[in-house]
């Protein structure tokens, strides 16, 4: 990750900007208020939105093992593409146990690993959520989920769905489920609690010692996931003109995931996820620099329109759509270098406590 | 040849220039006269975030920071069964499936095993020595216990662990509660050889390394002191232990005994023993000459390009060290003169240079501060795990840097420290010393609460 010459750029500019005498004008928000919202309006409710979405998947799926019909089948695709919509907006936050605990690459790990998944589904070994749990992450979780729902090139049917397939199928959803749950209570007050870790920043929280820690947390997961999709999800099959190596090659769901990839930072930044309003990092950055916020309010809004502009699938445009897709990857590396150059040095300028 | 003269005339004027300043050694080793926060010289990453230890060195080329990404993308990526169109060459018996699984964010994972998430390993071998003197392979087992197998492949063995806990109390009240590990093996796919012994060990974090490695071998060399000349308590002694690349004997650096001379061989044997993937470092399968090898569809071939290899080996090479905190603060300066006063700066030692480097001139000839002396030293009988590894005997550990220590809860949750992650915070791990710091360790319990306090403040502030 090479964003250490900005930061040592940030970390010297930051410095000078401390003796200059202090601003009169003072922020509309504090950043105990931007860390509150961040937890409540969120990161809690997007989680939220998750676990709900997970569920109707599993019942979906539940459904079409007992009744294999197409409608059925189609139901169950439905479920699989809003929540891979809820999980992808997560992303845009991936911070504490998601990451600590490998609820990630846990349930989001491509590409599928197809000799050992065939292997599996010519034996007659039951499947359980256990035994999904105890198997390489290239055989948990939405992707072979998605091989089995769309198959290769979309070919599958409800027809083609073999009863281990189906048992198969079973084991991924609830094992996503198990996943999504103990990733939820890492965040609960009854749980792991990670909530107050961030709510008590600066004040006894071990992770972050102060509120500035934490700001700059919330502002790394956005930079993170720009420079994920931007430098590796679009970067890698784009260089190497390979579409065995996108994020959901079955369903041809990429862009759309990448999308919501930025929405998820995009709500982070707004703090409007949901119809929510609440203090947030574009207000705390407005405060001060109003400028510098519509500046990185129009480079999100310019990465979502650059996606939009792909108008085959991934799969098909690292192929026929290459500037469409240079743009895009132009556009989330303009936002990244933001995020982390002028967005951290005004963090850690006017976070103070 | 007049080329030749002038350069040793050029060198002659910057030897004498130099001579004329005479620079002691005291203004170098004034610590007032640098930035403190630079752990790792100009390989130094300033970020207090979770993601503090991911950082690539600053200043490196354009060219550079490409490798070290494609680097990165492979110490992420999980790898499968082959044949398979990518990522191939897993297994078929492993630990984990992919380097990030076990070095989570670049620090460690979980002191369990087996699992997705986790960072323990067993080595095993049976008493002797090898033709290169280091430890004799169990039969059928290797020199490593590869606990996790592919679908419908049965692993070695399996592990169990266990902890009992017993407190332990302060002479001022203060109590803390030490873990005591107990490993049994079970399941194993053919009986165990007699008089087997193990060695657990947990991932350690992978930044800072291409400093560690360009540390000069002099310099390690002079920390040591194998008949405590200085009377002070502590021998630390060197390992010399075999390469299987150059065919040498070469010092030992890196791995939990200093059983391991370079990156490339280290890297290369995570992955050959670790998730059963060859290169041209360690061109056979993990499980050659074992009844697992039938499940190797292709036979004895190399699974990793010697790009992605190397690629992986640079990116743990140009991984940077995240910078001090709080360097300023009264309660953590006081830390530090403690940290001295109790003398565990005679094992970590806090500064040192690295060599020359033209390759990459930011590991090259910094003024780092790694907390350790790359040496060996036998830490008691509390910690041993009585499996000798070259010139390590059972109850020696190779000194493990300290630098980055305050960040690893940040990077990886609940942190675990020393060589099997029994220790859950520092105090415990202080606690656990033994052996030649067994001093050091006392005299840390005699501390007043508020010195205790002041000295794990500076440990927090690395």
């Amino acid at each position: 990750m090479k964003r250490s010459f900005l930061i040592i750029a940030a970390a010297s500019v930051s410095l000078f900007a401390c003796k200059k005498s202090e601003n009169n004008s003072t922020s509309t928000v504090t950043s105990k208020e931007v860390i509150t919202d961040f937890v409540n309006k969120t990161a809690l409710p997007q989680y939220a939105t998750l676990q709900a979405k997970a569920t109707v998947l599993n019942t979906a799926i539940a459904t079409l093992n007992t009744s294999p019909t197409e409608a059925n089948l189609d139901a169950a695709r439905t479920a699989w593409r809003d929540v891979r919509s809820a999980w992808e907006q997560c992303e845009g936050f991936l911070m504490g146990p998601v990451s600590d605990e490998n609820y990630d690459p846990n349930m989001d790990t491509w590409p599928v690993d197809h000799l050992q998944l065939d292997s599996f589904t010519a034996n007659s070994t039951s499947f359980t959520p256990t035994t999904i749990q105890n198997l390489n992450q290239a055989l948990r979780g939405f992707h072979p989920l998605e091989f089995i729902l769309w198959g290769q090139g979309g070919s599958a049917t409800a027809a083609t769905l073999t009863a281990k397939h189906k048992e198969y199928m079973v084991g991924l959803a609830q094992d996503v489920v198990n996943n999504i749950t103990a990733l939820n209570n890492s965040w609960a007050t009854s749980g792991g609690n990670f909530q107050s870790l961030m709510l008590t920043a600066g004040e006894g929280s071990t992770r972050y010692t102060s509120r500035k820690e934490a700001m700059l947390a919330i502002l790394a997961g956005m930079s993170d996931i720009c420079g994920e999709v931007g430098g590796g999800k679009i970067f890698d099959p784009f260089t190497e003109v390979d579409s065995t190596k996108t994020e959901s090659p079955f369903s041809h769901n990429s862009i759309t995931d990448f999308t919501n990839n930025m929405r998820g930072a995009q709500n982070v930044y707004l703090c409007n996820y949901n119809g929510a309003s609440g203090a947030s990092m574009s207000k705390f950055i407005a405060a001060r620099n109003l400028s510098l916020d519509n500046k990185i309010k129009e480079q999100f809004s310019a990465a979502i329109t650059a996606l939009g502009n792909v108008t085959v699938p991934f799969e098909t445009a690292i192929h026929t759509q290459r500037t469409q897709l240079q743009n895009a990857m132009n556009a989330m590396n303009t936002l990244q270098a933001t995020l982390d150059g002028d967005a951290k040095t005004y963090v850690q300028t006017y976070v103070t406590d | 040849m007049k080329k030749l003269f002038v350069i040793a005339g050029c060198a002659l004027l910057v030897i004498g220039a130099t001579m004329c300043r005479k620079p002691n050694a005291s203004v170098l080793d004034d610590d007032s006269k640098f930035d403190p926060r630079l752990s790792g010289g100009m390989a130094t990453f300033l970020d207090e975030g979770s993601s503090a230890a991911t950082g690539v060195i600053p200043a490196l080329s354009e060219h550079d920071v490409r490798i070290h990404e494609l680097g990165d993308k492979f110490f992420e990526q999980p790898f499968v069964a082959a044949p398979a169109p990518r990522f191939g060459g897993l297994g078929p018996i492993y630990n984990n499936s992919s380097c990030a699984n076990c070095h989570h964010n670049d620090g460690f994972g979980l002191p369990t095993f087996g699992g997705v998430g986790s960072s323990l390993l067993m080595r095993i071998s049976i008493p002797g020595e090898d033709e290169h003197g280091g430890p004799v392979s169990a039969p059928g087992f290797g020199g490593q216990l590869q606990n996790v197998g592919l679908y419908g492949v049965q692993p070695e063995v399996h592990v169990d662990l266990t902890y009992t806990e017993q407190a332990y109390s302060f002479p001022d009240g203060d109590e803390a509660f030490l873990r005591h590990p107990t490993y049994a093996l079970t399941n194993p796919y053919i009986p165990l050889p007699a008089n087997y012994m193990t060695s657990p060990r947990l991932g350690p974090p992978v930044f800072g390394l291409g400093l560690l490695e360009n540390i000069p071998e002099s310099t390690i060399k002079s920390f040591a002191d194998p008949t405590d000349a200085n009377g002070d308590g502590i021998k630390g002694r060197t390992n010399y232990v075999y390469n299987p690349y150059t065919k040498q004997k070469e010092l030992g650096r890196f791995g939990k005994k200093a059983n391991t001379s370079d990156l490339l061989v280290q890297v290369a044997t995570a992955f050959q023993q670790d998730m059963g993937l060859t290169s041209y470092v360690q061109p056979l399968k993990s499980v050659h000459g074992q009844s697992q090898f039938s499940f190797v569809p292709d036979g004895e071939k190399i699974d990793l390009a010697d790009s992605v290899l190397n690629a992986v080996t640079f990116y743990i090479r140009t991984l940077s060290v995240p910078a001090r905190r709080n360097t300023n603060n009264e309660t953590v300066k006081r830390g530090e003169i403690i940290f001295k006063q109790l003398n565990c700066s005679g094992c970590h030692i806090p500064t040192m240079y690295t060599g020359i480097n033209v390759n990459l001139p930011a590991l090259s000839s910094q003024r780092i501060h790694p907390y350790t002396d790359m040496l060996i030293h036998d830490m008691g009988v509390g910690l041993a795990d009585n499996r000798p590894d070259y010139q390590a005997s059972g109850t020696d550990w190779r000194t493990p840097p300290l630098w980055g220590l305050g960040m690893f809860e940040k990077n990886n949750g609940t942190p675990y420290y020393l060589h099997d992650g029994r220790a859950r915070t520092i105090t415990e791990a202080i606690l656990w010393h033994g052996g030649e710091s067994q001093q050091s360790r006392d005299k840390f319990t005699q501390l007043s609460k508020t010195d205790r306090k002041a000295l794990l403040a500076f440990l927090q502030s690395l």
